[in-house]
């Protein structure tokens, strides 16, 4: 749908996005991830055309340029208003006729679960409603592409799963969303592919299923301390780490299990259990923003 | 807020322009003209200002294209004005109004409306949209500048060259210094007054040259075939401004303030 080749924007002399490269295909739910900072919202307003960028192109796989719709960060609305007039006036601005306009309303509020407070001014909406009501003037005008910036951000645990299954329901309808977070919760539950930003960087790629699939360690865990074999065992590779009862393989160490195994039982130990666990999106996100 | 603010504006300005006296046809063109340049100029101002607050963004993102909402600013300004000098038309009307005949009636539209909109497009350019760093100071002192520079017969250059030429004269010139500083003060009054300085007044002149054509225009009660140019050439400024703000706002980041 999208693809973005080599993305940089300054401000004045500060470059906040360096070189961002990315693809996103229709019916991609990409995660941005990355601490504060790291240029995440600037990458969505380029890519909204709020920002135009110092260099790079955002170019259109498909025949045409992809229908828009962007959740800000920061929510602001005309507060005198009701939910219902709001949306109205969106979707008279998406070119919806009158008539068009008010069935295009009542499906959105539904679909976020506004239709109970149509009528309320947006004064005194609370902020889960707010989010609410950012998501839906998003929808108006059925966009192709999803931009949403923090879209559970101010929202309580409740709230937070609510919007989590109202993205869920905008996954299976098969819309292509750009989500842009710091909630690793959301990303793990609600995207195909996930990309790491730091200091205007994309530092990390990947599809989630990939990231669930990418072995960590593995660790034979045997009935007793294994001080005796130790040195034994880590001259077989310096991936090998021995600690008490635990023997770790990793990286390069990893085709030796087999090796390391036959070793443990001639040296008279018996093998209790033999885990792999998965690398977590949190390790690889910690790591990623460590470097 | 504003609306109520730019309501009692033109309620104090009925009352200081027209509440006092029965006005002549030229009066009643010129004064509502007058206000509704100062109208447009700042509901320009004040649009401008709501547009760049950050509820505009899902606005924004459903435009064709980024001039639009430049046009968006200046059509509701000129609206608005409108509107307000319509208002003010019939107060003075209704109350003890001038007789207008279908003439000077017709003169109306086209004189109003080209000062309206270069003065909602000048107002434009010293908005935050089109402005940046010093640029609004650097149009509104060129403006300034060639108010004084181009009025009709150089009488502010004049008057600024005799000034120097008076502390002159009452320099003593008892050193080298007050000598230097007299000669500078005299070959300034001489530059002011000079050809060049002409020369440039001239051009300046022709700046607000469609301005005084429009007031000699009403005033005489007919408008000469030259003059007639006028508001013509008042939106063709106004064409020339807009288009440099077009060109400088389709590439600017659209960073709109938070609230």
């Amino acid at each position: 749908m999208l693809q973005v080749n080599e993305l940089t924007k300054n401000f004045q002399s500060f470059r906040v996005l360096n070189n961002v490269s990315l693809t996103l295909g229709r019916n991609q739910i990409l995660g941005i991830l990355g601490p504060n900072g790291a240029g995440k919202t600037t990458l969505l307003r380029v890519l909204t055309g709020i920002l135009p960028p110092n260099s790079g192109e955002i170019l259109a796989t498909g025949d045409s340029w992809p229908k828009i719709g962007f959740k800000p960060e920061r929510l602001h609305f005309p507060e005198r208003m009701s939910v219902r007039q709001y949306l109205s006036m969106m979707a008279s601005m998406s070119g919806y006729s009158r008539r068009e306009s008010t069935a295009a309303v009542d499906q959105i509020l539904q679909l976020v679960g506004m239709g109970s407070a149509q009528n309320h001014k947006i004064s005194k909406c609370s902020k889960g409603m707010r989010q609410r009501i950012g998501l839906a003037q998003a929808l108006l005008g059925d966009p192709e592409l999803l931009i949403l910036d923090e879209p559970g951000d101010g929202l309580d645990p409740i709230g937070q799963q609510e919007m989590r299954a109202i993205l869920q329901m905008l996954r299976e309808q098969g819309k292509t969303i750009l989500l842009c977070t710091h909630r690793l919760n959301d990303v793990k539950a609600l995207c195909t592919d996930i990309a790491i930003m730091s200091r205007g960087q994309i530092v990390y790629k990947s599809s989630l299923s990939k990231v669930s699939e990418a072995s960590g360690n593995t660790q034979i865990i045997c009935d007793g301390d294994l001080e005796g074999i130790r040195s034994l065992l880590e001259s077989l590779n310096p991936g090998i780490t021995v600690s008490e009862n635990t023997v770790e393989l990793s990286g390069e160490a990893l085709p030796l299990r087999r090796d390391v195994l036959r070793l443990l039982l001639s040296a008279g130990h018996d093998v209790l259990r033999i885990e792999r666990p998965e690398a977590s999106l949190n390790d690889i996100y910690a790591k990623m923003i460590r470097q | 807020m504003s609306f109520w603010f730019y309501l009692a504006g033109t309620f104090a300005y009925y009352w200081l322009t027209f509440l006092q006296r029965a006005p002549e046809p030229e009066y009643f063109i010129l004064v509502i003209g007058f206000f509704g340049l100062l109208i447009s100029f700042f509901s320009t101002l004040s649009i401008a200002s709501l547009a760049n607050e950050s509820k505009s963004y899902p606005l924004f993102m459903r435009l064709e294209s980024r001039i639009e909402f430049l046009i968006a600013i200046i059509v509701t300004s000129l609206l608005f004005t409108l509107i307000l000098q319509l208002l003010f038309s019939l107060l003075v009307l209704i109350r003890n109004g001038p007789e207008l005949t279908l003439g000077r009636v017709l003169e109306i539209p086209p004189l109003w409306l080209s000062i309206n909109i270069l003065a909602s497009v000048v107002a434009l350019q010293a908005s935050d949209f089109i402005s940046y760093g010093w640029s609004r100071v650097c149009i509104f002192g060129l403006l300034a500048l060639a108010l004084v520079i181009g009025d009709d017969d150089g009488a502010t250059l004049e008057w600024l060259a005799e000034i120097f030429r008076n502390v002159a004269n009452q320099t003593t010139p008892s050193g080298n210094a007050q000598i230097q500083l007299s000669r500078a003060l005299n070959a300034s009054a001489d530059f002011l007054t000079g050809d060049f300085m002409g020369s440039v007044g001239n051009i300046f002149n022709g700046i607000f040259w469609p301005f005084r054509a429009i007031i000699d225009g009403v005033l005489n009660g007919y408008f000469t075939s030259s003059q007639a140019w006028a508001p013509a050439l008042l939106l063709i400024f106004a064409s020339v401004l807009f288009l440099l703000a077009a060109d400088f706002f389709s590439s600017r980041d659209m960073i709109l303030r938070e609230e």
